[in-house]
C-alpha cells in the first residue's frame, strides 16, 4: 500500500538505490530464533559474509556453538560471498524438511 | 513459481485427486507416490513445519526442473506442510509420472532426497508435556 504521500514505505525498500544506508534485515529461522530472540534482526550493513558472522557471534555467543548456514538473496553463501547493498540475509539451521 | 505449501495436514484426498487429474495425460505409463506421515516417535503429538517459504520455493524449482529433465518426467508434484501436522498425518506428497516406471520411481526417489537436504524447512516435534525439541533428519 502505497503511504497517503505517495512515497513507497520504507520497508518495501530493498533496492539499495535510495536506501542504501538503511539498516540490513536478517531473517532467522527455526531453533536459531531461540538464540536471536526473534525472527528478523536489524544489522549494520555489512560487506562480506567473515564480516556478519564474526559480528553474529559477537553479539549471540551461542550461534557459534550451533550449526547453521546463511543465504543471501536465497542463495546458500559461503565466507568469500560478498553482499550486494539491499541484500535478504537469512539465517538457517540445518534443514528438517519431510 | 509453483506453490508447493499446503497449510496444515496434506489430505488424502489429493492422492486420489492427482491420480484422477493425470488420466488424461496419456503418454504417462506409471505414477509413482511418495507420502511422508509424521510418525510417532517417544512423546512426539506432532510436528510444527516452519519455512523460509520464498527460498524454498526457489529451490524447488531448481530441483524440479532438473528432475524432469534428467528423468524424462511427464510430470511431477510436490506438497509441503507448513503448521501443525499430527502423528498419522501427512506432511510431504510427492508424485512423479513417466512414460515407463524406472524413470518415475527413481525420479521420485531423488525428489524426496532433495527436498530433505536442500528445501530450508525446519520441524518442531511437539511433544505429550508441551514440551518440544527440533526435528533432525537422518
Amino acid at each position: 500500500m502505497p503511504a497517503a504521500d505517495g512515497l513507497k514505505p520504507a520497508t518495501k525498500c530493498r533496492s539499495g538505490l535510495f536506501c542504501r544506508f538503511m539498516p540490513m534485515e536478517i531473517l532467522v529461522f527455526g531453533k536459531l530464533q531461540e538464540i536471536t530472540g526473534s525472527s528478523q534482526l536489524q544489522w549494520n550493513e555489512v560487506t562480506d559474509m567473515y564480516t556478519l558472522r564474526k559480528q553474529l557471534e559477537e553479539k549471540y555467543p551461542l550461534l557459534a556453538d550451533v550449526s547453521y548456514r546463511v543465504a543471501v538473496n536465497k542463495v546458500l553463501a559461503n565466507d568469500q560471498t560478498v553482499f550486494a547493498a539491499g541484500a535478504e540475509v537469512a539465517l538457517l539451521p540445518p534443514f528438517s524438511g519431510g | 513459481m509453483k506453490n508447493i505449501f499446503i497449510q496444515g495436514a496434506i489430505p488424502a484426498t489429493l492422492v486420489t485427486d492427482q491420480i484422477q487429474r493425470h488420466s488424461h495425460m496419456q503418454q504417462i505409463g506409471a505414477h509413482s507416490i511418495f507420502l511422508g506421515q509424521v510418525r510417532r516417535d517417544e512423546g512426539v503429538t506432532a510436528i510444527e513445519y516452519t519455512a523460509y517459504e520464498a527460498m524454498a520455493l526457489e529451490q524447488m524449482h531448481q530441483i524440479r526442473e532438473d528432475i524432469i529433465t534428467n528423468y524424462g518426467l511427464s510430470c511431477m508434484h510436490v506438497y509441503h506442510s507448513p503448521g501443525v501436522v499430527k502423528t498419522g498425518e501427512l506432511c510431504l506428497f510427492v508424485f512423479t509420472s513417466a512414460p515407463r516406471r524406472k524413470a518415475a520411481i527413481a525420479a521420485c526417489e531423488e525428489a524426496v532426497e532433495q527436498i530433505k537436504a536442500k528445501l530450508p524447512i525446519w520441524g518442531k516435534e511437539l511433544m505429550e508435556d508441551d514440551a518440544s525439541q527440533w526435528k533432525q533428519n537422518t
